[in-house]
């Protein structure tokens, strides 16, 4: 364990609260980033990243100092959010509500208009696996959003989400045949 | 593209596929124009993925967590206790100590023993050549003692004065002596005859026996795809052929697909396979497993037949499940393995083929104890006609229950009696690491 982490949390765990203000600084932006993928929903994901650091806060006794705080983190947080996703089910995001055509409702930012055509082409294909990765199920999304944008190694992803290594293999299979699936199902209506 | 070609570029993406796996999904994407596009799309995918903007957290939330836990006066809550026992250190230290006393207490022990022992043969070589010292005074080291007799042994003798008589010759009186002297002797050295150290050269050196290199049998190792070559296939036949006891191991991708495969091919041979229903229960239960296979009705010639079909029929799939062949010498530690994995002793296997007579059958039954089995199995008259069988069990530490499986006994009740060229087959499946 990082060592900055263990000194924090034994000045935490000696009553110095305000030591854990550091650790919140410190992981809160890459919590945020992942948790937002999964929920969706930025009121939804910031609910979900203080909520488990208060939960961790509580907890912090437990956490044994055999792996990384943030892999502990991370697993509070990402239970915390496919709790979450599976109990509000289908909800359309307001951040990036989808029209029937699979697009975009949020209003455009003039700025893109004037960049060149490739800045536009890219942001749209952005969009669209953005919408893509809304739709699949929470369980997929966490491993893709693990995998992709946090670099995780698959034991790393069985770690984080306590499951065994096999399941993260069939879930991430089954999310990027799925997320294709949806991608070219978007490409299709357009 | 199968389901599983598909998991294996998905794999692919992300870096975690073994050596192996790197090899299979690469020569897929070479030959498969349908692979191919699936793959670049799924790599696409990831790539659009990681590329998405991270976004930072709106707000500071260290301030209002920390507000939320004083204002709430949270505060962690105590782990569960853990009933963990303090290490207890005076355990190694009383070990040592008892094994350093014991050691002191045994040497002490031998070393007194020796002593006495060796101060035993001194005195008896002391005795000895005191009485030998007055006939013969030749020997080379020598060591001379005056020795007084003791005064409570001197009042024991006779007067001084008084003479013995010898009734032929009448008084004896004594010369006039020399002081007495006793000559004690050190151990002789030894003597090494026939020693090859101090005898000299000589024709009487035994001659060194040549090593038979040829008799040496080795483990090969086969890859399962170049098996179909002919100068590999008649490498296999002729490794095969120099064992008495056939030991295979055969590596696997899925031992349950190899396994499936195997079953197939003997059918085809005209063995049927029967396995074990703990080492059924581990397969349906898709627990990792290897499976050892155990036939005595297949000749040399037909056990390469089978490798070879195997290798043949999963050369067809586009992905391979075979991957190494390896085939080592039978050693004791197989035997005692091949026993404790089938339930019976070794002479109950009985690898030696019979010459004329009957095998000796012992049915399993008898292991179980019970009164009807044993009825049973003595009431039982030996079966010599041997059908075509295999058994398949576990390979697994796990495996206690061998003892009492159906169908080992079946199979033991089937096999009869081995013919001379059909030698014992000890084959594994085992997963690749």
């Amino acid at each position: 364990m990082n060592a900055d982490d263990r000194r924090c949390i034994s000045e935490v765990l000696n009553g110095r609260t305000e030591a854990f203000g550091f650790l919140v600084k410190k992981y809160q932006d890459r919590l945020y980033n992942a948790i937002l993928r999964v929920v969706d929903n930025r009121e939804d994901a910031l609910d979900v990243v203080q909520e488990s650091f208060i939960h961790a806060y509580q907890s912090l006794n437990s956490f044994k100092g055999d792996a990384e705080f943030f892999t502990w983190l991370y697993r509070i947080a990402f239970n915390a959010a496919i709790s979450q996703k599976r109990k509000r089910k289908v909800q359309l995001s307001l951040d990036l509500p989808a029209n029937e055509n699979g697009r975009s409702q949020e209003p455009e930012d003039q700025s893109t208009l004037n960049q060149p055509s490739d800045r536009i082409e890219q942001e749209e294909s952005d969009q669209r696996i953005h919408l893509a990765l809304s739709r699949l199920a929470p369980e997929h999304r966490a491993v893709l959003i693990l995998k992709d944008l946090e670099g995780h190694r698959y034991e790393e992803i069985a770690e984080i989400l306590d499951i065994p290594i096999g399941t993260v293999r069939s879930r991430i299979h089954r999310a990027r045949v799925e997320l294709r699936e949806i991608i070219e199902a978007l490409e299709n209506k357009q | 593209m199968t389901p599983k070609e598909r998991e294996l570029l998905t794999l692919a993406i992300d870096g975690e596929l073994s050596a192996t796996e790197a090899r299979q999904a690469r020569r897929l994407v070479q030959n498969s124009p349908e692979a191919k596009a699936f793959y670049l799309a799924l790599k696409k995918d990831s790539a659009l993925l990681r590329r998405l903007k991270t976004t930072n957290c709106p707000v500071d939330l260290s301030a209002s967590v920390i507000k939320q836990i004083t204002d709430n006066s949270i505060t962690p809550i105590p782990a569960p206790p853990t009933h963990k026992r303090r290490p207890r250190v005076w355990y190694p230290l009383a070990l040592a100590a008892s094994v350093l006393l014991f050691i002191t207490g045994v040497s002490t022990l031998i070393f007194d023993q020796s002593r006495t022992k060796e101060a035993g043969q001194g005195e008896a070589i002391l005795a000895k050549n005191s009485i030998t010292t007055s006939r013969s005074s030749t020997k080379p080291i020598r060591t001379t003692h005056d020795l007084s007799i003791p005064e409570d042994i001197v009042k024991l003798l006779p007067p001084t004065d008084a003479h013995p008589t010898i009734p032929e010759r009448g008084v004896v009186v004594d010369q006039p002596t020399q002081p007495l002297a006793v000559e004690v002797l050190a151990i002789q050295p030894r003597e090494l005859k026939d020693h090859p150290l101090t005898s000299p050269i000589g024709p009487e050196i035994p001659d060194i026996i040549p090593v038979g290199l040829d008799r040496l049998k080795l483990t090969k190792f086969f890859e399962a795809s170049q098996l179909l070559k002919d100068s590999e296939r008649a490498k296999l036949l002729e490794e095969i052929k120099r064992d008495k006891i056939v030991r295979l191991d055969l590596f696997a991708h899925s031992t349950t697909k190899g396994l499936d495969l195997l079953q197939n091919v003997l059918k085809s041979q005209g063995v049927s396979l029967m396995m074990d229903s703990f080492a059924q229960d581990r397969l349906k239960k898709n627990q990792a497993t290897d499976i050892l296979i155990y036939t005595e009705s297949l000749t040399a010639e037909q056990i390469h037949n089978l490798i070879l079909n195997m290798v043949k029929v999963d050369s067809q799939n586009s992905i391979t499940n075979l991957d190494t062949l390896v085939i080592a010498p039978f050693q004791k530690v197989d035997l005692d393995k091949l026993c404790q994995s089938l339930g019976v002793s070794s002479s109950q296997l009985n690898l030696q083929p019979t010459k004329g007579g009957t095998k000796p059958s012992t049915p399993l039954g008898l292991e179980q104890g019970t009164a009807n089995s044993i009825a049973h199995a003595l009431s039982k008259s030996p079966s010599n006609k041997a059908e075509p069988v295999a058994i398949g069990v576990s390979y697994s530490p796990l495996n206690l229950n061998a003892r009492s499986s159906k169908e080992i006994a079946v199979y033991f009740d089937k096999r009869g009696e081995r013919k001379a060229d059909h030698p014992p087959l000890m084959l594994v499946i085992r997963a690749t690491p």
